[in-house]
């Protein structure tokens, strides 16, 4: 681990078998494309550096088998992790409607508060498309997620979707101070307020005299 | 339970062949291997907050009939699976051979499929695989997941050794910090001079240390509480690793490290401790709240968290042997987590950033020194609520009602006894003379309470106050003995300890207060006393609680029988272990210096809780490094069992930091004067070791939580009181301004000089600026003064929320002293209505959106009124409120420009005095309009608000438009003002930009 980094983020994707998570996975931490499918066994994980407003982010991903049989070790590995990505193909109706199983899954495994986000793999074959980009939607609002369509072929928003996430997981890490701080607020909104900023300038000014 | 959540998984996850998974033909081979080995270990194989790593590969039962295709075929085998699971489920009876080629009908029905392979994902749950190995995983398979969680797990112990490093790197950053953080900067040793203190050190807001401004300390947003903060450098790293890095924050708790190898052995317990033994090193410093989970015996750290959910590290970690190299990996950390956040522990924070101030500041250096502080009490109470890293309400919710429970508990008994009164006066009169005179300057409010305060607040600290302690103290303790003992037939030993802890006798009593629960555990085993929690604080009747009261007394009682049986007994770790808990609420009872009757119920009762908190600020708390001292050697300490050992280990220790001999000292002393005040009482030993535990525990345990689970929840800025009245015909607000209590001090000399700012949220800073006079130098200020918000709208009134804030006048800029909002829509309307509030640290003010800006231009007060004698309409212009600023200043030299369009006369163009630097003018100007009535209908008068500036352009505010075709208000007042001549119309109009 020569590599620094200061947060680690642990990610997970699931999603029915085929959907392309390991294809999403391969194209995000090593830049490439297999055509060809192979199941993934039981689980995997790779490891890729990020970088987001000059902190350094170390994404341990992990891909689960889709497949049943290897359910009860996948889910396993969902309570450690801090972000789940649901992966369904846009070219599979079914695929698409077992993401809500894949969702009861997650509420059931994984840890309450975890990021979670919906992507529809394989966007890059439109002639196949049985999943409308809106009802991706559709469900991601209704889950309450963040929606992105990736091709892990043609290399579309695989990057952004990871970002996105451990963006989102990010600002929660630091929300998450706040939150549980300002319970006692009554509910008042809480946005940064920058009145204390006046003072803080006074102090640095006389400093710096000195 | 672990079948059926797997069988639930199935279903839940493929409802259409769910029905046929649960068939017992082959779930169980399933199951079997799942539930035992992978999905039930309990432990998470990703993170694994513990080091109990279940080996849950390598037990994998024997697989069954692996065909000789598969073994061959690893990866493959899925895709192959999935094939014939597709085949098999279009076989609707099941009874297809597998090795038969599917036939045609089935090889045309798949073609035609679009969906790919991923159709059907489950190849265990069709009936006609189930006597194949599709359910299982083969042992290829199995070698395979092994490979990748061998890599996962190098993987984690890298991360492991990350975060020990970075801890570890903390800690010695700590150890380095041996300024003393009051006259010297903590971390790098410069001098405050007497000229550059006052701007140049800024004390930290976690360790309430003082550190150089600009190298040693960093300005960061607190989220918590909305404002930027002071954090030294070592406090804003332990946020940022702890908290952060860690991955704690996700987690809940500190997650495993592995700390270089430095040959710091002192953290490690004796090699020869069992699990138990190790154990009063981490649980000693643990968290009460922790004790609260079910984890009773939760050695580490944060682990029983209710919320953690199973994930808790202890029940896994307990069984283990005691030589397991896991447990040494995380007793070091739990205790090590403790150490590093022992620092961080402290105050609550008075205000973001209280100066130094030299003088008074070596003063109380000096005081505090050589007596004790008065402030440890405090600071204990306020460990739990100051701003650690996390912030969990509930945990400290709970405990601080523990505690107060057994505040009451204590009070209540104290009452009883027939000698608490004539001791505690005295007691009382001679810890008041080790303690600063501020004390005396304590609020009028809060005597009503004192004896019980005083005597509760006194022993709270119940640290080195040996040198000003007087026989009475033991006097007292045994008095309290023999009253309570009178009433119940208890040991006098545990009851003597007990009460006289309770009661608060300075000093000794907390030795027999402490060294009892431990024999407790001893004799109990395992059982624990968790005090039931309290009902809700705005109970007005404490003793309901008294169950909880009992409960904790029968264990006493309990385990004094025991003691006595046993004698003087070395006390083991383990019991050590178990009782610092119960111990911990009884201590912690005692600070909670509450009334009996209500507990924080209003303001004015707990002005006690201010005056010592006064104190706090004033003196500087030199219990961290203290507590570092001990929690250095807590494993020795933990096993100690005798005073002489203690007193070696402090002797050592003393050595350590000059500023902590004399107090070292102290303690050896008090430990040899245990055992005659602790004469009933069980081993002496037991006392003194608890007691160095406890001491040690205490700064532990405080670290963690203002490392971790600090809150603001207490509320100790002091009160306000005020009336508003919501005039709803004048449209105006007024506040008038009472008084307020036991604000915090902010100055050097104890006092503060407050004055009350009101703003109308949301708004404009500055034009909804409301400010009072300054009262100085006290900190019950009375202003009984009325201050007017104008043109306050029912719409307003709705929306907006009316923020007074108190703050302290300085020199140049304020300190905050707190603050407190209220919804304007929860306002009767044209009546008083009387508040008196508890004042709360800064709440982030809310944005406005920029659109919601742009609009809002401010508002315009205009009476109209048309005199038919002199055929002429006045126009007054009374006021503006909350324009927006125009200058760089942000504030607004506004003017009005009233003409009444179409003009037909040079006088039909008039403009009103300019108001310098205001949002807010009143201009309370009358115009003259010469026209003749019946043209009124067909004029409009034109308002407009405009900045001056010299040399350029005046800016335009905004403007209205009152004409007969006007909307709303406008409107409506043009038209009234036509139907009624001679009569005063008078409105509020938004200004507008475009009009």
């Amino acid at each position: 681990m020569a590599k620094t980094y200061d947060y680690l983020f642990k990610l997970l994707l699931i999603g029915d078998s085929g959907v392309g998570k390991t294809c999403v996975l391969f194209r995000f931490s090593d830049d490439s494309f297999n055509n060809s499918f192979i199941s993934t066994i039981g689980i995997d994980f790779k490891i890729r550096t990020i970088e987001l407003d000059g902190k350094r982010i170390k994404l341990q991903i992990w891909d689960t088998a889709g497949q049943e049989r290897f359910r009860t070790i996948t889910t396993a590995y969902y309570r450690g992790a801090m972000g789940i990505i649901l992966v369904y193909d846009i070219t599979n109706e079914r695929s698409f409607e077992n993401i809500k199983n894949w969702i009861r899954n997650i509420e059931e495994h994984a840890a309450q508060d975890v990021e979670r986000m919906i992507i529809g793999n394989k966007c890059d074959i439109e002639e196949r498309r049985e999943v409308s980009r809106e009802r991706g939607e559709q469900l991601a609002i209704e889950y309450g997620t963040k929606f992105m369509e990736t091709s892990a072929k043609a290399n579309l928003n695989v990057d952004d979707a990871f970002f996105t996430l451990a963006r989102d997981i990010k600002s929660k890490m630091e929300r998450n101070e706040m939150r549980s701080g300002s319970t006692v607020a009554t509910g008042r909104v809480a946005v940064g307020s920058s009145s204390q900023n006046k003072k803080s300038f006074f102090s640095n000014w006389s400093c710096s005299i000195l | 339970m672990p079948r059926s959540s797997n069988r639930k998984t199935f279903a839940s996850i493929d409802g259409t062949v769910s029905s046929r998974a649960t068939s017992p033909a082959y779930a169980p081979p399933v199951t079997s291997f799942t539930s035992d080995n992978l999905a039930n270990n309990n432990s998470d194989p990703i993170f694994g907050p513990t080091a109990a790593r279940p080996p849950s590969l390598p037990q994998l039962p024997p697989k069954r009939q692996v065909p000789p295709r598969m073994g061959l075929l690893r990866h493959l085998s899925g895709f192959l699976d999935s094939k014939r699971d597709l085949m098999n489920d279009w076989e609707i009876g099941g009874t297809q051979n597998k090795w038969v080629c599917p036939s045609d009908r089935h090889l045309q029905l798949r073609a035609q499929l679009k969906s790919g392979w991923s159709v059907r994902t489950a190849t265990a749950r069709s009936p006609t695989n189930s006597k194949g190995t599709n359910g299982t995983i083969t042992e290829a398979e199995q070698e395979h997941i092994r490979q990748v969680l061998a890599k996962a797990e190098e993987s984690r112990n890298k991360e492991q050794q990350r975060i020990g490093k970075m801890v570890d790197r903390l800690e010695k950053m700590r150890r380095r910090a041996t300024g003393n953080g009051v006259t010297h900067c903590l971390l790098c040793h410069t001098e405050f001079g007497l000229l550059a203190a006052k701007s140049y050190a800024a004390m930290c807001v976690d360790c309430r240390k003082y550190v150089c401004q600009r190298n040693c300390g960093v300005e960061t947003l607190d989220p918590q509480r909305g404002e930027v903060v002071f954090l030294c450098k070592i406090c804003s790293e332990a946020r940022e690793v702890l908290w952060k890095k860690s991955g704690a924050w996700f987690y809940k708790e500190m997650p495993d490290f592995v700390r270089p190898e430095l040959g710091n052995g002192a953290l490690m317990s004796p090699p020869s401790t069992s699990t138990a033994m190790t154990m009063p090193t981490a649980s000693s410093r643990q968290p009460q709240w922790a004790m609260n989970s079910a984890t009773t015996a939760s050695a580490l750290g944060p682990s029983g968290l209710p919320f953690s959910n199973g994930v808790g590290a202890s029940n896994r970690r307990l069984p283990t042997a005691p030589n397991d190299p896991r447990l040494r990996k995380s007793t070091s950390r739990g205790s090590i987590v403790a150490t590093l956040c022992v620092d961080s522990a402290g105050d609550r924070p008075r205000s973001p950033r209280p100066r130094i101030q030299p003088s008074w500041v070596k003063e109380k250096v000096m005081s505090s020194m050589s007596v004790d502080d008065e402030d440890r009490s405090s600071s204990d109470g306020d460990g739990f609520v100051q701003s650690g890293v996390i912030r969990k309400h509930h945990h400290h919710k709970n405990s601080s009602r523990r505690e107060a429970n057994l505040a009451r508990f204590a009070l209540h008994s104290a009452r009883i006894s027939d000698s608490e009164d004539d001791s505690s006066p005295e007691s009382r009169g001679s810890t008041r003379s080790t303690t600063s005179p501020r004390r005396s300057l304590a609020t009028p409010s809060s005597y009503d309470a004192a004896p019980t305060h005083d005597v509760t607040h006194d022993d709270a600290r119940s640290i080195d106050s040996g040198v000003v302690q007087s026989d009475h103290s033991n006097q007292q303790a045994n008095a309290l003995t023999l009253s309570s003992s009178s009433l119940t037939p208890f040991t006098h030993g545990s009851l003597g300890g007990d009460n006289g802890g309770l009661t608060g006798s300075p000093r000794r009593i907390s030795h027999p207060d402490s060294g009892l629960p431990r024999v407790t555990q001893s004799s109990s085993g395992t059982s624990l006393v968790t005090p039931p929690p309290l009902p809700p604080r705005t109970n007005s009747d404490h003793r309901t609680s008294s169950p909880a009261h009992s409960t904790e007394h029968k264990m006493s009682n309990a385990s004094s029988i025991a003691s006595s049986a046993g004698g003087p007994r070395r006390v083991t770790p383990l019991s050590d272990a178990y009782n610092c808990e119960p111990i911990r609420p009884v201590a912690s009872a005692i600070r909670c210096d509450s009334p009996p009757v209500s507990f924080m119920s209003s303001p004015d009762d707990d002005s006690k809780l201010r005056n010592r908190r006064r104190e706090g600020v004033a003196r500087i708390d030199s219990l961290p490094l203290r507590a570092r001292t001990f929690s250095q050697e807590e494993a020795p300490l933990s096993t100690a069992a005798s005073t002489s050992q203690l007193k070696s280990q402090s002797t050592l220790t003393a050595t350590s930091s000059k500023d902590e001999e004399s107090k070292t000292e102290n303690d050896v002393e008090e430990a040899e004067d245990v055992p005659p005040a602790n004469q009933h009482g069980g081993g002496r030993g037991s006392s003194a070791s608890s007691d160095a535990s406890r001491r040690a525990r205490r700064g532990g345990v405080r670290g963690l939580f203002a490392c971790f689970f600090s809150s603001s929840s207490r509320r100790t800025l002091g009160s306000i009181q005020f009336n508003i009245t919501y005039n709803q015909d004048d449209k105006k607000l007024v506040v008038h301004l009472v008084r307020a209590k036991n604000l915090k001090a902010m100055d050097s000399n104890g006092f503060s000089d407050p004055y009350v700012k009101l703003h109308l949220l949301p708004g404009n800073n500055k034009a909804t600026k409301l400010t009072s006079k300054t009262i100085e130098k006290t900190l019950n200020p009375e202003w009984n003064e009325e201050l007017v918000y104008h043109g306050v709208t029912e719409e307003d009134k709705q929306k907006k929320t009316l923020r007074v804030t108190v703050l302290d006048r300085d020199r140049i800029g304020s300190d905050f002293l707190g603050e407190t909002r209220i919804a304007l829509r929860k306002l009767p309307v044209n009546q008083v209505k009387k508040f008196n509030l508890y004042l709360e640290h800064a709440i982030p003010v809310p944005q406005q959106k920029k659109e919601e800006e742009e609009t809002l231009r401010g508002k315009i007060n205009v009476s109209l009124q048309y005199n038919i004698q002199q055929g002429s309409l006045f126009v007054n212009v009374n006021r503006c409120v909350e324009l927006i600023g125009m200058d760089s200043t942000g504030f607004s030299d506004p003017y009005c420009k009233v003409s009444l369009t179409p003009v037909t006369s040079k006088a039909h163009r008039q403009r009103t005095s300019i108001k310098k630097r205001t949002l807010n003018p009143e201009f309370n100007e009358t115009m003259q309009f010469v026209v003749p009535f019946k043209d009124l209908p067909k004029k409009t008068l034109q308002i407009g608000v405009y900045d001056h500036d010299l040399g350029r352009h005046d800016d335009y505010i905004g403007g209205i438009l009152l004409s007969t075709s006007a909307k709303d208000e406008r409107g409506k007042q043009w038209i009234t003002c036509i139907e009624n001549p001679g009569t005063l119309v008078e409105a509020w109009h938004k200004l507008e930009l475009d009009s």
